[in-house]
């Protein structure tokens, strides 16, 4: 049965719940100035607007989310800089955009969405610094962060692909203009810790081909 | 000038599978790069002679590659080739018949031109284990960017204050081009890997090459990466569905 517009936007929500949920966890962990306010209550809005899985758990997006997840969890303070606060917060910020003015959307997912951006900055705002005290910078940086990114950008495809089927024509949204401003928001923060940009690109294009 | 002499009676060895596909494709590339500005030679009288300098520039890259191949002992794969670049042949005729200079001088000077620096230049790390290919190699890759420096300075004065009209181009062009260049690249990724080459390296080349290109002619950076990374990452889709399947069939 073809899902309601509500249901599709409750869908949505938990899959980036379920995100934001482990990163508030992980910067709790290790990296607690990235638990900022703003991030903490964007989780308890969510938590409130979705508290249950179970839709998530039954659509087709129950698998990709929960391997995402499991792939990008970790137990060091380098590896959640890396995944959950340069990837991840940045891959969610382009999610969170193609919302904000989507008129295929409720207004109330426009305003959440927003909302949700501007806490994510809060991170992204200071994760550069935080990275550079605790990695460094240049090529050293780079081989950490090929190593630590590489299987959640492989992931991101498999979730992809049912973003696509999911939400492609209700949201009029497409995986690949997410992935798009995803990279071309990334990109600069890793050439401005000191890491060629080719070799960025190269992995990028790397891990997502699978390599 | 680097020349070479085809081997008299030298040996082809028939199991050089993806060097003959990977030099298939350089050698009819060439060739089709050859064609692509006489072409654009044709379109615009104003800019026939460097055109037509560039298309012999092109035919001689061709002419030295396919006989450094045959010196080390590779027959170029040209049915492999011609399957590969077919549709991009097909894309420039019709551009051809419509008389749109500015869409072929897109698909010639920075897709099939972006695809030959990103593939040459990786291939300068291993090219030393082949007779005489390195200085070939070299003096392509340099030629290759002269002729896109021409190209990139042609559309920036051409769509200067028009970045609109040039992002429509680049568009149109990209959903064809990219899709048959870049297909190519993914079809090539394994034969690259048996090489020494990193097919992740060549296509971070290509798409890093082709982002610096739409910079050069305007677009803001962060524009030009949105573009074309959302180019290739249905390629990219499509080339993790086939590496699946066949994992599948050969359990």
């Amino acid at each position: 049965m073809t899902p309601t517009q509500p249901e599709l936007e409750d869908l949505f929500w938990a899959i980036l719940r379920r995100f934001e949920v482990v990163a508030l966890r992980q910067y709790d962990a290790h990296a607690a100035l990235l638990a900022t306010s703003a991030k903490r209550e964007l989780v308890s809005r969510l938590v409130e607007r979705v508290p249950q899985d179970d839709a998530l758990e039954a659509s087709s997006l129950g698998v990709p989310v929960r391997g995402l997840i499991d792939t990008a969890a970790n137990d060091d303070v380098g590896t959640t800089l890396l995944v959950q606060g340069l990837l991840l917060e940045h891959l969610g910020q382009a999610i969170y955009a193609s919302v904000t003015d989507n008129r295929h959307v409720s207004a109330e997912s426009r305003a959440l969405a927003a909302s949700a951006v501007a806490a994510s900055t809060t991170v992204t705002a200071q994760v550069a610094d935080r990275i550079r005290d605790s990695i460094g910078e240049g090529e050293a940086l780079f081989a950490r962060f090929a190593e630590a990114t590489s299987d959640v950008l492989a992931g991101l495809d498999a979730l992809g692909e049912g973003v696509d089927e999911t939400f492609g024509a209700p949201f009029a949204l497409q995986f690949r203009d997410i992935v798009g401003e995803f990279v071309a928001s990334v990109i600069p923060v890793c050439t401005g810790l000191g890491m060629n940009r080719r070799k960025v690109v190269s992995h990028l294009a790397g891990a997502f081909m699978g390599f | 000038m680097p020349t070479f002499a085809a081997p008299e009676g030298g040996e082809l060895d028939s199991d050089r599978g993806p060097e003959a596909r990977l030099m298939g494709l350089v050698v009819f590339g060439e060739k089709v790069a050859a064609r692509n500005y006489a072409l654009m030679a044709d379109l615009k009288p104003e800019f026939a002679p460097i055109l037509r300098k560039f298309a012999s520039m092109e035919g001689q890259h061709s002419k030295w590659f396919r006989e450094a191949s045959l010196r080390n002992g590779i027959e170029p794969d040209r049915a492999f080739a011609e399957g590969e670049l077919g549709y991009l042949i097909e894309q420039v005729e019709r551009y051809y018949d419509d008389r749109d200079f500015d869409a072929i001088a897109v698909v010639q000077g920075f897709i099939v031109e972006c695809l030959a620096i990103a593939t040459y230049e990786p291939f300068l790390s291993i090219a030393d284990r082949y007779e005489g290919v390195p200085e070939i190699v070299r003096r392509v890759l340099d030629e290759e960017r002269y002729h896109v420096d021409w190209v990139t300075r042609y559309l920036r004065l051409r769509f200067f204050d028009a970045e609109e009209e040039f992002m429509n181009l680049v568009e149109r062009v990209n959903v064809q081009g990219i899709d048959c260049v870049g297909g190519t690249l993914m079809n090539i990724a394994d034969g690259l890997n048996a090489v020494g080459l990193s097919a992740a390296d060549c296509t971070g080349a290509m798409m890093d090459e082709y982002t610096g290109l739409l910079e050069r002619v305007g677009f803001d950076s962060a524009r030009a990466t949105r573009n074309v990374v959302s180019l290739f990452v249905p390629l990219v889709r499509k080339y993790r569905h086939r590496q699946t399947t066949a994992d599948a069939q050969s359990r």
